[in-house]
């Protein structure tokens, strides 16, 4: 599904984001990506999309590599969640922010519809289409940002930092949320918690160099490493 | 500063009201849309001596605000806003225009009194449609409208996403603000050695995000491309029933044939 081989990102001003990385993600996996704030897993999942250049290696999705040509295919077979939702729902609606790839993607109205309809409807959301995403609950941003990726329906999800800025509450519903979907997530994360409920396998980043790879289990009962890296 | 939060709850009650239900906000966005633009069209192309042509025109504001319960305070707070621009500029008509147009009562009333008075009403009433337009339909449907009607999509998106942001811009002036004013006890507002180091911190701020909403739009396939939704309908009767009117009355002069008929 995701192979990234040998991949480091050098800045412009000459800092080692990413150092020699290589990864793997199968089909329907959810991988967390844990490590200090600047250990490079925001870069990590940037670089995926091609929103940050590659310095040498490579990524290959579904067998197509990542370059300047084949962004708009990457990009429809994987969808971004940011941070902050505000960054990404700009529309003045619900619907039409949720529609915006689909429409990108040259689709009619109709199939952007149906589309919208159901990845509202997947997400328990269709009562929101008239909303004004701006006037949202933090929880209900978060989910609107997650159907707008998913109206694209892409393979593969990546999520940074999926869980900050919400209360508890709209965190369970979001965790159950990711929990039903099918795709492949790569999820950049200091939540713990989340990480335990809900992958498999665990990559800690330092410095931009993998630190370990291993399953949710293995890593998290690692404290000693964990507190070495500063995570706990 | 603190009309940083009010200008925020400002842009959130207009949009409460264009979420309201009446026979005005039910109409189809681009009827609106057009007969608003013809009537801003209609009402600026007056002469500006002829302030007795437009009093036939105020009665369509007056209509809309009656039948879409558009609040008359809201509307008034805001005109106020536009109206000292009106003002200067219409002010020096008085002292540059000086001759006598006509007598009230052995006063005297110069064309540059008359002129300033014609460009006041035009503000109040292009400003008054306009607001009632905003307060009766939500920006994406008039962003759609607009598409349909030629205007450039890359123009109508960055209108859409300047609106979308404002609020966004005014929540962190507001936060930094706030988190400004809790250390500076004793100080009203942003100290003028300050305020140098607050905007350019906004600037960069700004900025970031705005690097961030770009990069979150390309990896969602944004092409520069703003694509407007399902076609809605014009409402052609609509349009057709009061551009008519409005152009019937910008040609007869409604108040002129009333007044003869009643010195007569």
């Amino acid at each position: 599904m995701i192979d990234i081989i040998d991949l480091t990102v050098v800045y412009p001003d000459g800092t080692k984001a990413l150092d020699n990385i290589n990864l793997s993600a199968k089909k329907g996996e959810r991988i967390a990506i844990i490590g200090v704030n600047g250990a490079g897993k925001s870069t990590l999942l940037l670089s995926i999309v091609g929103v940050v250049p590659i310095s040498t290696g490579s990524i290959g999705v579904d067998s197509c590599n990542v370059t300047k040509k084949t962004l708009p295919e990457i990009r429809k077979m994987v969808g971004m969640v940011f941070q902050n939702p505000d960054d990404q729902l700009f529309m003045t609606k619900v619907y039409d922010d949720v529609a915006f790839a689909p429409r990108n993607y040259g689709m009619t109205e109709g199939e952007v519809a149906s589309r919208v309809e159901s990845s509202l409807e997947s997400l328990g959301i269709t009562h929101l289409k008239e909303r004004a995403p701006h006037r949202l609950s933090g929880g209900e941003k978060r989910r609107v940002a997650i159907a707008g990726v998913l109206a694209m329906e892409p393979s593969v999800i990546l999520l940074d930092e999926p869980t900050s800025f919400l209360d508890p509450r709209s965190r369970k519903m979001l965790i159950e949320t990711l929990a039903e979907l099918p795709h492949t997530q790569i999820i950049a994360t200091h939540d713990l918690d989340m990480v335990q409920e809900l992958c498999q396998r665990v990559i800690v980043l330092k410095d931009g160099v993998i630190q370990a790879d291993d399953t949710a289990e293995i890593v998290l009962a690692d404290k000693k490493m964990l507190e070495e890296l500063a995570i706990i | 500063m603190p009309s940083l939060f009010s200008a925020g709850a400002d842009i959130r009650s207009m949009e409460s009201l264009a979420e309201g239900d009446s026979v005005i906000h039910r109409l189809p966005p681009m009827a609106k849309l057009v007969t608003t633009l013809v009537y801003v069209v209609m009402v600026v192309s007056f002469n500006r001596y002829n302030l007795s042509g437009l009093i036939p025109y105020a009665v369509y504001p007056i209509i809309l605000i009656s039948l879409s319960q558009t609040p008359y305070n809201m509307l008034l707070k805001r005109l106020v806003i536009a109206m000292p621009f009106a003002l200067f500029g219409g002010a020096a008509n008085i002292f540059f225009d000086r001759d006598v147009a006509f007598t009230i009562a052995s006063i005297a009333v110069t064309y540059g009194v008359v002129s300033f008075l014609s460009i006041m009403m035009k503000t109040v009433l292009t400003v008054a449609t306009v607001l009632i337009l905003i307060s009766t339909t939500r920006i994406s449907d008039i962003s759609d409208s607009l598409v349909r009607l030629k205007v450039p999509p890359l123009f109508v998106l960055s209108l859409m996403m300047t609106y979308r942001y404002i609020s966004v811009l005014l929540e962190e002036a507001g936060t930094m603000y706030t988190a400004y004013s809790l250390r500076s006890p004793n100080v009203k507002g942003v100290k003028i050695g300050d305020m140098g180091v607050f905007v350019g911190q906004l600037m960069i701020r700004s900025l970031d995000r705005a690097e961030r909403i770009y990069a979150a739009m390309k990896c969602r396939g944004f092409n520069s491309i703003y694509h407007a939704g399902d076609s809605q309908t014009v409402g052609v009767r609509y349009i057709a029933c009061v551009c008519g009117a409005l152009l019937v009355l910008r040609f007869i002069n409604l108040s002129e044939l009333v007044g003869n008929g009643v010195l007569r």
